[in-house]
C-alpha cells in the first residue's frame, strides 16, 4: 500500500502540484486523471524518485520513505514511460536483464531464466534477441513493462499507457493490467482517456489544473 | 630501373625505423587521449563551476593554439623554468594534451545527444551513476562520436609528422635525412607512400569498428 500526503509542487514559482493526498491498496489500481498541462506526469515523476516535490509525505505499507532515495528493494516502484525509453544499444533480452544483475545483483543466468519467464507471460518469447528499433509500439511498451517487472517491484507506474499506440491496442494494455491485477500487482496509471481510466481502475483521482500563478 | 629499386630497398630500413616511432607516437596519444578526452568531457558536464571553467580554459587553449607551438613550448620552452623532457616524453606528452581537448569537445557533443530519458530510465532502473554511463551512455555515445574520432585519428598520423621540430627521428625526418644525402626525391616518394598506406589502412580499420556499431539505429 502506498500513502502520500501533502504533495507540492511549484516551477519557478508557479504552483503545479496543490496539496495533493493520495493512496493505493496493495493489488489495486489507482487512474490518475486531469487536463493537459494539470501535472498528472509531475506527480507521477514525484512518486517515482525522478523529480523533487517542495513538501510531502510518502508512506509504502506504512513505513516513511523517501522516493529521490529509493534505494531498497521494499520500496521498489517500477515505471513505464510513455515514450518507453528502452535502451537502443541492448537486445530486448538484455534491456530486461541489465538492472537485476547490476542493482539486484543477480547472476545472469538467473537473470535470465527470470526475464525469459516473464518474456513468455507477455508474449514476447520469440523477441529475445532483437534489438529495440525493430519492435512495434505496442511490443515495445511490453518489453517495458518487462524490465520493470524483472526488478521484483512493489507497485509499477504507468505515464499515458495507451496514448502512443494504435487506438485497437487500448483493450489489450487493459487486459495486460488487468492481468499483473490479478497476480496482485499494485499499479498507478496516469491517463487522459477517462474511458480507459473508468474500465481499468478501483479509485480515480483527478489531478485540476492549478489557475493562481 | 634496377638502381632505383636497390636504392629503395637500402634505405627502406631507416624509413621503417621511423615509421616504428611515428606509430608508437600514434599509439600512445590515442590510448591515453581517448579515455582522457572522455573524463574530460564529463568534467565539463560536472555541475561544479570550478571543474568546469578549468576544463574550458583547458580545451579553448589546447585548440586555440597551433600544435607545433605547444610542442617547442614543452620540450625548447620548460627548460627555462627547469622542467625537462627527454624527447619523446615532450612529444607524448603534447600530443596527448592536444588531442584529449579534441575529444573532449567531441565527447562532449556525443553526451548531449544521448537523451535525458536514458540517463532517468536508468535511474529508475537503480543502476549508480558510474553503471548509468558505462552501460547505457557510453556505448551509444561511441557510436555517435565515432566518425568525428575516425577524422583526428587520420589527422593524428598524420600530425605526428611535427615532431620532426624537437629532433625526433620520425618518419618525415628519416625520408628528409636520405633526400639531403643523397639529393634525389625517391625518399620524400616513399614517405608519402608509407603514410597514404597508413591511413588507409586505420580508415579501413575505423569503417570495420564503425560497421561493428550498425547493429541498431
Ligand atoms: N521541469 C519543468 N520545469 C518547468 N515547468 C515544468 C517542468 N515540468 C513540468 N512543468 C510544468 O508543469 C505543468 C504540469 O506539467 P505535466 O507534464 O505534469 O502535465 P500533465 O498533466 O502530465 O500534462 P499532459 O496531459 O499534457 O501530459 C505544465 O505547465 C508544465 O509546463
Ligand atoms: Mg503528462
Amino acid at each position: 500500500m502506498l500513502e502520500a500526503a501533502n504533495i507540492n509542487k511549484s516551477f519557478d514559482g508557479t504552483q503545479v502540484l496543490n496539496n495533493i493526498s493520495l493512496e493505493v491498496d496493495t493489488g489495486k489500481i489507482l487512474c490518475i486523471v486531469g487536463p493537459s498541462g494539470a501535472g498528472k506526469t509531475t506527480l507521477l515523476r514525484i512518486i517515482t524518485g525522478l523529480e523533487k516535490a517542495d513538501t510531502g509525505q510518502f508512506k509504502i505499507d506504512g513505513k516513511a520513505f523517501d522516493p529521490e532515495s529509493n534505494t531498497t528493494n521494499e520500496a521498489m516502484i517500477g515505471v513505464v514511460f510513455q515514450d518507453f525509453r528502452l535502451f537502443p544499444h541492448l537486445n530486448v533480452l538484455e534491456n530486461i536483464t541489465l538492472a537485476p544483475q547490476l542493482a539486484l545483483h543477480q547472476s545472469k543466468a538467473e537473470a535470465n531464466a527470470k526475464a525469459k519467464e516473464i518474456l513468455t507471460q507477455l508474449g514476447l518469447e520469440d523477441k529475445a534477441d532483437i534489438y529495440p528499433f525493430q519492435l512495434s509500439g505496442g511490443q515495445k511498451q511490453r518489453v517495458a513493462i518487462a524490465r520493470a517487472l524483472a526488478l521484483n517491484p512493489k507497485i509499477l507506474c504507468y505515464d499515458e499507457p495507451t496514448s502512443a499506440l494504435d487506438p485497437g491496442l487500448r483493450e489489450s494494455v487493459a487486459q495486460l493490467i488487468e492481468r499483473l491485477k490479478a497476480q496482485g500487482m499494485t499499479q498507478i496509471v496516469v491517463t487522459h482517456d477517462m474511458e480507459f481510466a473508468q474500465n481499468i481502475a478501483d479509485k480515480i483521482l483527478t489531478v485540476k489544473p492549478n489557475r493562481e500563478a | 630501373m634496377d638502381g632505383v629499386l636497390k636504392y629503395m630497398l637500402e634505405i627502406l630500413p631507416s624509413l621503417l625505423q621511423g615509421t616504428k616511432l611515428t606509430l608508437g607516437l600514434f599509439a600512445i596519444t590515442l590510448v591515453l587521449a581517448l579515455p582522457i578526452g572522455a573524463l574530460v568531457s564529463l568534467g565539463l558536464r560536472s555541475r561544479f563551476k570550478p571543474i568546469q571553467w578549468i576544463l574550458k580554459f583547458y580545451v579553448w587553449l589546447m585548440r586555440g593554439t597551433p600544435l607545433l607551438l605547444q610542442l617547442i613550448f614543452i620540450f625548447y620552452g620548460l627548460p627555462v623554468l627547469h622542467i625537462y623532457f627527454e624527447r619523446f616524453s615532450a612529444a607524448g606528452f603534447a600530443f596527448v594534451l592536444n588531442y584529449a581537448a579534441y575529444f573532449a569537445e567531441i565527447f562532449r557533443g556525443g553526451f548531449q545527444s544521448v537523451p535525458e530519458g536514458q540517463f532517468e530510465a536508468a535511474r529508475v532502473l537503480r543502476l549508480n551513476y558510474s553503471q548509468t554511463i558505462r552501460k547505457i551512455v557510453l556505448p551509444q555515445v561511441t557510436k555517435i562520436v565515432l566518425p568525428s574520432v575516425g577524422n583526428e585519428v587520420i589527422n593524428l598520423v598524420k600530425d605526428s609528422s611535427l615532431v620532426y621540430v624537437i629532433g625526433l627521428g620520425d618518419l618525415l625526418r628519416a625520408g628528409n635525412v636520405a633526400m639531403v644525402r643523397d639529393v634525389t626525391l625517391v625518399p620524400l616518394l616513399m614517405v608519402g607512400a608509407i603514410y597514404l598506406a597508413l591511413t588507409a589502412l586505420f580508415t579501413y580499420l575505423l569503417r570495420k569498428v564503425e560497421q561493428h556499431y550498425s547493429y541498431y539505429h
